[in-house]
C-alpha cells in the first residue's frame, strides 16, 4: 500500500490519508469492554449513548451555572467599553487610552468568546444601542516583536472589508505596510463613511489572551503607539488576566509613564474557589436537579484538589466530570443506567435473552439476589421464578429507590448547609470547623456527617429566644420550597417543624421549642445522610469510591521516562518482578543512563563512552562463555583499553582474524555508544555548555532508586 | 503564569516520583529519609568539584565513516538487546471514543511511538481524513500541515489564496463538515507546529493525537491552554477563537530506538541529536571523518608525485603497524592513537628525496599541501622532542591497506 510507505518515509514532512469510507464504518466503533466476562455486545453501544445523555444533561446543568456566573461580568466589560469615550473625565491633559483587566483565571476562556459576541452583535438600533463594535483577538505566540504584534492587531481589524461585501486584495506597492496603524485609521474612517456613523459609536476592541505572557517592553511600545492615535483609532484593550486583581500585575509591572496613558478599569471576577463550591453544589446537590448519575467522593475530591492546586479553571472542571462518566461507564451494568434504554420492557428482555447477553445476565441476576431488592425469605424459591422481565422491574425498583434516595440526601445535605450557614451568620464560630463545602459533601455521601449535624443540633438546642424564632421560620420555608415529592416523603420532619413553628406563637420558653426541634433534626439527618453504597445496585447510578483516572488529566511524564530508563523490564512484563538488573538484559540506552546517574555535574563523553564499553564487553563475556563453552575466547577476548598497560594477551593466541573482529566490535560498540547518547541528548537529558571540550552537562538530578 | 506552570509541574513531579508503581519499593520499606529530592542533588553537585579526566572524545575517537556506521548498526542489532513493549490494538478504539467525546489524545513516554501512531493513523482513516505531521522533521513548516490539510475535499475553495489556520479552524467548525485526524509526531520538536495547533485543537471536527518525547515538554504549554476543552459554554453556533490542546494524556511507553526520530541528527558528533546543531565545531576545519572514497577522489585529482609521496606515506605507516604489538593497533582507534605510527618530517623529506619525489624543502610542503587541506594527512608536534613534526594518515590500518593497494595498482 502506498500509504503504508509514505507514512514509513521519513523524508516526507506530511502524509495525508483521504478519508476511507467504503468499508465497516460504524459497525464497530465502539471500544471493547473492560469486563468482556459480564458484558454483551450491544452493551458497549447503549452504554456509550447512555453516558453521553447523562453527561449531556450534566453538562447543560453546569454550563447554565458557568453562563450565569459570567454574566455580569460580561454585561460590566459590555458596558465599559460602551462609554469608554463618552463618559470621560473632563480636564484631562490628554485623552487616556481604554483598558479593561478581567481576571479570567478562574473561569473557561469561552467567557471572551461570549464578550466578543455580545460587543459585535447588532441590538436594537432603536434605543441607540447599538453595540456593532470590531473585535480582535490576540494571543501572546504571534505578539515576541512590535512588528508582530502591531500587525496582529492593525490585521485582525483590516481583514475585514469595511463596507462588509468581499474581501479586498491590497496590493503590497500600494498600500501601507500591514504593521502602520495609520492603515487601520484609514480602515476606520472608511467604515464610519460606509456605516454613516457620525458619531463613530463603534469602538475597536482588542482583546488580549494570556496578558501576563507578552513582553512587557513590546506592550509598552506599543500602548505608546496606539495612545498617540486615540483621537483617530478609538480603540480599546481588554486583557485577560491570570492573577489576581491585587496585588495588580499592571501596576506592577509597567512604569508610571506608561500607566499615565491609560485608563485601566477592573472587571473582577467572583472568588475561584466560591464558584467551585457553587457549581458543585448546585450540580450534585441541588433538591430541583437530579443529575443521571451521582459523582462519589473520590471524584470531588480529585476536582477540588486539581482546580486548587494546579489549574484553577472551570473547564477543567468540566473535563474531570466528563472523564469520571465516561470512566463510570465502562461498568456493563451501568447499560441499565437510563430508564428504559433497553426500549419498552418488551424489547429489553428480548434484547437481554440474546445469547451474547447471557453472561451480563448472569452478572445481574447474582448482583440482585446479593441485593435486598428479594426479601431473604424469598430468596429459596424466587431463583427460579427469576425472568428476565422480572430481573428488569427488580432493577426499576432498585432505580426509584436510588433516586428517591439521592434526592432526600441533597434536600438533607442542603439544610445542613442551612442550618450551618444561618449559625454562623448568628455569630456562632466554632460551626465553621475546619471543613470545606466539598468536603463535607464526600462525608454526607459517605454517610459520615454524624459530627458535623451532632454539634449543628447541639447548637440548636442551646439557641436563645431571638435567633429560634428566625430559625425555626428559616426550617419551615426550607420545606416549604423543597419539591412535592420530597415533602411527601418528609411529612414527619415536616410536621414536627410545622409544631415547633406553631409553638412559637405561644407562650412557650425557648429552651422548649429548641431542645426537641435539635433532636428532631438530628433524627432527620442520621436517618436521610445514609452512604448511598447502601442502596441496592448502586453502582449504575452513583461513581462511589471509585478511583479517578488522575494521569489522564495530571500526568507525569517525566517519571514515566525516568522509569522507562531505570527498569525498561518492567514495561515489558508488567507485574513481573524484574530480577537484578545487572544480569538482565539492558537497552543501550538504559546502560549509558547508569552511567549518567552515577556521573557528577559535568560528564565527560569520553569518560561515558569507556564504561559504556566496559559494561558492554563484560556482558558479551559473559554471554559468550554462557554460549560456547570453549572456544570463545576468540571473541570474548577484551581488547586493551589503555594501550600499553594492561597487555592481557600473554597464553594468547593471537588469531589472524582477532584484529579484525576486535575492530568490528569497536566500531560496533561507538555506532551503540553515539545512538543511546543522542537518544539521550533527544529526551533533554544532555546539555552542550561548550564550557569543555567534549563534556555534556547533566539536566536531570533525580535519584530514581 | 509562567512562574505558577513551572511550579504546578514541579510539585507533581516531587509528588509522582513517589507515585507510580515503580518507585513503590522505595516508599514501602519506610526510606524516604534516603530520598534524595532532585534539587538536593543539584546542589550538591553544584558545590562539589567536577573531576572528570583530561581525554577528549572527538580526538580519541575517530568519527566512523556511513558505511562503517552502516554496517556496524547493522551488528549491533543483533547484539543490542531491544525490549518489546506488548501493545494490544484494541486501545485504538479507546483512544478515537477519547477523540469523539472532543478531547486531543497527547502520548508520552520513552519510546519510539511512531509506529503505533502511524498504525493509529490507518485505524482513524475510516473515519475521516487524516493527516500526518513529522514534526521531528528539520525543515517541516506549518505550512506543509496546511497544505496536507488542504488536500481534504472542500478545504480549499479557490486555488489561489493560501489557507490559514483560522479557514481550516472555520471550515472544520461547520456541522456538516467531515471530520480530520492531524496525527503528530514529536510535536515537542516543533514548536511552531504546536502554537498552529493550538488553534485548531478547538474546533470541534478536528481530532489531534500527538507524541511527545522530551523530558520538559509539558512545559510547552500553558495552563490555560491545557485547560481549554472544546465545545464552546457558549450557546451560539459561533467557531470559538480560543487556543487550547484540551489534552488527554496517556503513558505509551514503547522502549522502541528513536530510529526515524533521529534521522536527520548528525551520526558523526555527540552534539549531532541536539537541537543547537548551529554550532559547528570550529577547531575541526575538516567535518566528519575521512573516509576511503574521500581519499580516493582527492587522490585521482593530484599530480603523480603526490601520489606517489602519499603511497610512500602509506607504506611506511603500514611497516610501522605491523611492526608494533597487534594490540594497540586495534586499539588504535582515533586519529592520535595512529601518531606513533606516522613519520617524522625529517624521515620523510630524507624517503622522499631518495625516492625523487621532492628535491628540497619547499616542493615537499607543496605536495603535502593538497593532502593537509583534505584532511588526508594530519601532522602534529611530535612529543619529547622540540619542534619536530610527525605526519599521518588518518585511517584504520585496512583501509589504508586496501587504498596503497589500489593506489600500487593504478601505478603499475
Amino acid at each position: 500500500m502506498t500509504v503504508d510507505t509514505d507514512l514509513e518515509d521519513v523524508n516526507q514532512t506530511t502524509v495525508y490519508i483521504p478519508f476511507n469510507a467504503s468499508d465497516d464504518t460504524g459497525v464497530d466503533t465502539a471500544p471493547a469492554s473492560l469486563f468482556p466476562e459480564r458484558d454483551f455486545h450491544q452493551g458497549c453501544h447503549l452504554r456509550l449513548q447512555a453516558c453521553r445523555a447523562a453527561w449531556g444533561k450534566c453538562l447543560e446543568r453546569m454550563q447554565e451555572l458557568i453562563h450565569s456566573l459570567h454574566a455580569p461580568v460580561v454585561e460590566s466589560v459590555v458596558e465599559q467599553v460602551k462609554k469608554c469615550y463618552t463618559d470621560e473625565l473632563p480636564g484631562l491633559p490628554y485623552p487616556e487610552l481604554p483598558v479593561i483587566s478581567v481576571t479570567s483565571s478562574s473561569t473557561s476562556s469561552s467567557l471572551f468568546d461570549e464578550i466578543s459576541f455580545r460587543l459585535e452583535e447588532n441590538t436594537d438600533e432603536l434605543f441607540e444601542d447599538t453595540n456593532d463594535h470590531f473585535v480582535t483577538r490576540v494571543f501572546p505566540s504571534d505578539c515576541t516583536t512590535l512588528t508582530g504584534m502591531m500587525k496582529v492587531i492593525v490585521s485582525g481589524f483590516v481583514s475585514r472589508s469595511p463596507t462588509g461585501g468581499q474581501d479586498i486584495k491590497r496590493k503590497p506597492s500600494t498600500s501601507l505596510a500591514a504593521y502602520d496603524i495609520a492603515l487601520l485609521e484609514a480602515w476606520y474612517r472608511a467604515v464610519c463613511d460606509t456605516r454613516d456613523d457620525r458619531h463613530r459609536r463603534s469602538r475597536l476592541v482588542v482583546i488580549m489572551h494570556d496578558f501576563e505572557q507578552l513582553e512587557p517592553q513590546v506592550v509598552q511600545d506599543m500602548f505608546e503607539i496606539c495612545s498617540s492615535y486615540i483621537s483617530r483609532v478609538p480603540l480599546v484593550f481588554i486583557l485577560a488576566l491570570a492573577s489576581p486583581p491585587s496585588p495588580s500585575y499592571i501596576r506592577a509591572t509597567y512604569p508610571h509613564s506608561l500607566l499615565a496613558l491609560l485608563r485601566v478599569r477592573d472587571c473582577p471576577f467572583p472568588l475561584a474557589q466560591t464558584s467551585l463550591h457553587n457549581i458543585l453544589l448546585e450540580t450534585f446537590f441541588d433538591p430541583t436537579f437530579e443529575p443521571e448519575i451521582m459523582i462519589g467522593p473520590t471524584t470531588i475530591d480529585f476536582a477540588v484538589e486539581f482546580f486548587t492546586r494546579h489549574n484553577s479553571s472551570l473547564d477543567g472542571l468540566l473535563s474531570i466530570l466528563q472523564l469520571a462518566h465516561m470512566k463510570h461507564f465502562e461498568e456493563p451494568l451501568t447499560v441499565l443506567a437510563p430508564a428504559q434504554v433497553l426500549g419498552q420492557p418488551k424489547d429489553a428482555a428480548k434484547v437481554l435473552l440474546t445469547p451474547d447477553a447471557f453472561p451480563f445476565l448472569d452478572a445481574l441476576f447474582a448482583r440482585i439476589h446479593e441485593s435486598t431488592l428479594i426479601a431473604p425469605v424469598e430468596h429459596a424459591t424466587s431463583w427460579r421464578s427469576a425472568t428476565a422481565d422480572s430481573l428488569l422491574s427488580l432493577v426499576e425498583t432498585a432505580r426509584e429507590t436510588f433516586r428517591m434516595r439521592a434526592k432526600l440526601l441533597r434536600v438533607a445535605f442542603r439544610l445542613v448547609l442551612h442550618v450551618r450557614q444561618f449559625l454562623l451568620v448568628q455569630g456562632h464560630k466554632t460551626v465553621q470547623g475546619d471543613q470545606t463545602v466539598p468536603d463535607l459533601m464526600c462525608l454526607a455521601l459517605r454517610g459520615r456527617l454524624g459530627s458535623v449535624y451532632g454539634h449543628l443540633c447541639s447548637m440548636v438546642r442551646k439557641l436563645p429566644a431571638a435567633q429560634l424564632e428566625e430559625f425555626v421560620r428559616e426550617v419551615h420555608d426550607f420545606f416549604e420550597n423543597a419539591p412535592e415529592d420530597v415533602k411527601a416523603a418528609e411529612d414527619e420532619v415536616i410536621s414536627r417543624v410545622e409544631i415547633a413553628y406553631k409553638m412559637l406563637g405561644r407562650d412557650v420558653s425557648a429552651q422548649d421549642i429548641s431542645s426537641p426541634l435539635g433532636n428532631w433534626l438530628s433524627e432527620y439527618f442520621r436517618l436521610r445522610i445514609v452512604a448511598l453504597e447502601d442502596a441496592p445496585l448502586w453502582d449504575i447510578w452513583y461513581t462511589g469510591s471509585m478511583p479517578f483516572p488522575s494521569e489522564l488529566i495530571n500526568p507525569s511524564p517525566r517519571a514515566s521516562i525516568l522509569a522507562g530508563l531505570t527498569r525498561p523490564l518492567d514495561y515489558v512484563s508488567p507485574g513481573q518482578q524484574s530480577g537484578d538488573d545487572e544480569d538482565g538484559d539492558l537497552p543501550d540506552i538504559s546502560i549509558l543512563f547508569k552511567g549518567y546517574l552515577e556521573s557528577a555535574k559535568m560528564i565527560n563523553v569520553y569518560d561515558w563512552f569507556e564504561s559504556f564499553a566496559v559494561f558492554l564487553e563484560a556482558r558479551k563475556r559473559r554471554v559468550g562463555k554462557t554460549r560456547i563453552p570453549d572456544g570463545a575466547d576468540e571473541t570474548s577476548r577484551t581488547p586493551s583499553k589503555k594501550k600499553g598497560k594492561q597487555k592481557q594477551v600473554e597464553g594468547e593466541v593471537v588469531d589472524k582474524n582477532a584484529g579484525e573482529d576486535e575492530e568490528e566490535w569497536l566500531m560496533e560498540v561507538q555506532v551503540r555508544f553515539i545512538r543511546a547518547l543522542q537518544e539521550l541528548d533527544y529526551l533533554g537529558f544532555i546539555k552542550h555548555t561548550g564550557r569543555k571540550a567534549d563534556h555534556v552537562m547533566r539536566t536531570v538530578f533525580d535519584s530514581p532508586e | 503564569m509562567d512562574s505558577d506552570e513551572g511550579s504546578e509541574l514541579y510539585a507533581s513531579d516531587v509528588e509522582h516520583n513517589y507515585a507510580p508503581n515503580i518507585f513503590k519499593e522505595s516508599e514501602s520499606d519506610g526510606l524516604i529519609d534516603s530520598y534524595n529530592p532532585s534539587f538536593d542533588a543539584y546542589f550538591t553537585h553544584a558545590s562539589s568539584h567536577t573531576r572528570t579526566s583530561t581525554n577528549v572524545f572527538s580526538q580519541r575517537v575517530a568519527p566512523l565513516s556511513p558505511e562503517e556506521h552502516n554496517a556496524a548498526l547493522a551488528r549491533a542489532s543483533v547484539h543490542a538487546y531491544t525490549p518489546k513493549v506488548p501493545f494490544d490494538c484494541s486501545s485504538f478504539k479507546r483512544w478515537a471514543r477519547e477523540l469523539d467525546e472532543g478531547f486531543n489524545i497527547l502520548f508520552y513516554g520513552l519510546g519510539s511511538k511512531r509506529s503505533i501512531l502511524n498504525d493509529f493513523a490507518k485505524h482513524v482513516s475510516r473515519r475521516g481524513h487524516v493527516a500526518m505531521v513529522n514534526a521531528f522533521h528539520p525543515s517541516v513548516t506549518v505550512r506543509d500541515m496546511l497544505a496536507s490539510i488542504a488536500r481534504v475535499p472542500g478545504v480549499q475553495s479557490t486555488s489561489t489564496s493560501v489557507l490559514t489556520q483560522e479557514r481550516v479552524a472555520e471550515h472544520f467548525a461547520s456541522s456538516d463538515s467531515p471530520h480530520l485526524f492531524l496525527i503528530v509526531h514529536s510535536l515537542d520538536r516543533s514548536p511552531k507546529i504546536a502554537r498552529a495547533i493550538s488553534s485548531l485543537a478547538l474546533s470541534p471536527h478536528i481530532h489531534i493525537a500527538a507524541s511527545i518525547d522530551r523530558l520538559n515538554a509539558p512545559l510547552l504549554f500553558s495552563a490555560s491552554q491545557l485547560a481549554a476543552r472544546k465545545g464552546s459554554l457558549f450557546s451560539s453556533n459561533l467557531p470559538t477563537k480560543n487556543v487550547g490542546f484540551s489534552w488527554l494524556w496517556h503513558d505509551l511507553t514503547t522502549l522502541a530506538p528513536y530510529t526515524a526520530e533521529l534521522t536527520f541528527a548528525d551520526r558523526t558528533s555527540i552534539s549531532g541529536a541536539s537541537s543547537s546543531r548551529a554550532r559547528v565545531d570550529i577547531t575541526n576545519p575538516v567535518s566528519g571523518p575521512l573516509t576511503e572514497t574521500a581519499a580516493i577522489h582527492v587522490l585521482a585529482a593530484v599530480t603523480a608525485k603526490a601520489k606517489k609521496l602519499f603511497s610512500l606515506l602509506a607504506a611506511k605507516q603500514l611497516e610501522n603497524a605491523d611492526s608494533s604489538d597487534v594490540s594497540e593497533v586495534n586499539s588504535a582507534h582515533s586519529p592520535h592513537d595512529q601518531q606513533h605510527l606516522g613519520l617524522t618530517y625529517d624521515a620523510l623529506f630524507t624517503l622522499a628525496r631518495d625516492a625523487f619525489i621532492a628535491t628540497n624543502d619547499t616542493a615537499l610542503r607543496a605536495l603535502l599541501g593538497e593532502f593537509r587541506d583534505h584532511g588526508l594527512v594530519v601532522s602534529a608536534a611530535q612529543p619529547g622532542t622540540s619542534g619536530s613534526e610527525v605526519l599521518w594518515i588518518p585511517l584504520r590500518k585496512e583501509r589504508l591497506l586496501k587504498l596503497a593497494g589500489n593506489l600500487d595498482g593504478d601505478a603499475t
